[in-house]
């Protein structure tokens, strides 16, 4: 009994059950003031000291990764050298589809940014968690962060604010299966809320009418409608697929997202927020 | 326990949830991430006793719920849980081996998981995990049984610097 740290174990390990027990019923359906705050020192002692050990075991990480996905990598590197000789052949074609976007655009009047501030956050790390999907930001309260921020690049949604410390904020990612967004379609009538189905999944656009004529390849955009926690026109994803089955009540499309959600390393987070009802 | 490992404890705390937090931890298996801080509450469950094991484990699950949306305190109930378990079965059940450490490493990371699953769907929160419990279940368990090869004897090793002639520090009798 020399080393233990309490003397009695089994109080020990009934104390902390009854404690956590405790913490989930107070923080179960709205999560206290002060419970943020306690999270939010959490956050702020951990996150400088995870730059040195990444520093640190960044070497060793790329040995593991690279172990683990040396097939991929170099299926990756074929496809990408592909890629590139098909790019540098449709230049010329692709100034002449930026000159056609630009007025597309303007005729949409799609209001992508336009008079919201942003601020420019480093992606400091992908949370490791199997709970959620989520990247940790170097943005903090001390920028003017603000949960509910909307999170963009400029191809398109990556997330929102959820949390928010001193000097850093966590992002939830449009893959994550508690993320939901209001979309609408480029060039048909009808929305839809597009729900996140995990990391290596298409994003699930629900609540779509049954009929709605939608092709490969459309983008998809916030729709910002009444009540939404985006602002509208901001590009969320591509169609991947779309179809309604028999007697189905609602098509079934799937999204690509827009964004590289699983290789960010710099996002803008936009000065705005939901209005309030 | 002596008054420099209660030192020593907190700055390995530290250590490990600055390590989860780095690329190392944040690698992906199918989607699923390795979970080193419920490998490192079965490796002090094991090295130090089922108390401790609980102790640290509490400490983790903080750690890991003050980066998540979830309600605070579900990761910290699963991790004590599984710290102390750790720690009893390899005191009451185990001959003191590096392969029963291993075995209950497995079964461990193994259990862990799926409680912590379970305990997010009887609070009706939707995860990855639920999608894809299988491979969760085998990366988890995967993970801690390497975290007990590989980080553990690091641990054991940090934990007795300094303690003289102490012997290796295994485990709280009296249970």
């Amino acid at each position: 009994m020399s080393n233990s740290i309490f003397r009695r174990p089994r109080v020990t390990l009934v104390l902390l059950i009854l404690v956590s027990v405790s913490m989930i019923s107070v923080t179960y359906k709205k999560v206290p003031p002060f419970v943020n705050s306690a999270r939010g020192y959490v956050r702020d002692l951990v996150t400088p000291i995870r730059q040195g050990v990444t520093t640190v075991f960044n070497p060793v990480y790329n040995v593991v990764a690279g172990a683990f996905n040396y097939s991929n990598l170099k299926s990756q590197n074929a496809r990408l050298q592909q890629e590139i000789d098909s790019l540098k052949g449709s230049a010329i074609s692709n100034q002449y589809a930026q000159a056609e976007l630009a007025t597309l655009s303007k005729e949409l009047k799609l209001t992508y940014l336009k008079g919201i501030g942003t601020t420019t956050a480093q992606v400091i790390s992908y949370t490791p968690s199997n709970v959620q999907i989520s990247i940790e930001v170097d943005k903090g309260k001390s920028n003017g962060i603000q949960v509910g921020n909307p999170v963009v690049t400029d191809l398109g949604l990556v997330g929102r604010v959820i949390q928010v410390a001193n000097f850093s904020s966590t992002v939830l990612l449009v893959t994550d299966p508690n993320f939901a967004a209001g979309v609408r379609f480029s060039n048909a009538a009808g929305v839809g809320l597009a729900v996140g189905e995990g990391s290596s999944a298409p994003l699930n656009v629900q609540l779509v009418d049954p009929g709605t004529v939608l092709s490969k390849g459309q983008v998809v955009f916030t729709s910002g409608l009444s009540g939404e926690i985006f602002p509208a026109g901001i590009p969320v994803g591509r169609v991947r697929s779309a179809f309604t089955p028999p007697g189905g009540l609602q098509e079934q499309v799937l999204l690509d997202p827009l964004a590289p959600v699983g290789n960010l390393q710099f996002v803008d987070i936009l000065n705005w927020l939901p209005p309030k009802p | 326990m002596s008054r420099l490992r209660y030192l020593k404890l907190p700055l390995i705390l530290l250590a490990i949830s600055a390590l989860e937090r780095s690329q190392l931890g944040t690698l992906t298996i199918q989607g699923i991430h390795p979970d080193i801080l419920l490998a490192a509450s079965i490796s002090f469950g094991l090295l130090e006793g089922r108390e401790v094991g609980a102790v640290v484990g509490f400490v983790l699950g903080i750690v890991a719920d003050s980066f998540a949306q979830t309600p605070f305190g579900v990761s910290s109930l699963v991790y004590l849980s599984v710290g102390y378990g750790a720690g009893l079965i390899e005191v009451t059940s185990m001959p003191e081996s590096r392969v029963a450490d291993l075995v209950i490493s497995l079964i461990g990371g193994a259990l862990g998981v799926a409680f912590l699953d379970g305990v997010l769907r009887i609070l009706g929160i939707v995860t990855v995990l639920s999608n894809n419990l299988v491979v969760a279940v085998t990366v988890t368990s995967l993970t801690s049984g390497i975290f007990t090869l590989v980080i553990a004897p690091i641990l054991r090793f940090l934990l007795n610097l300094g303690d003289g002639d102490r012997p290796p520090s295994r485990r709280g009798a009296g249970i």
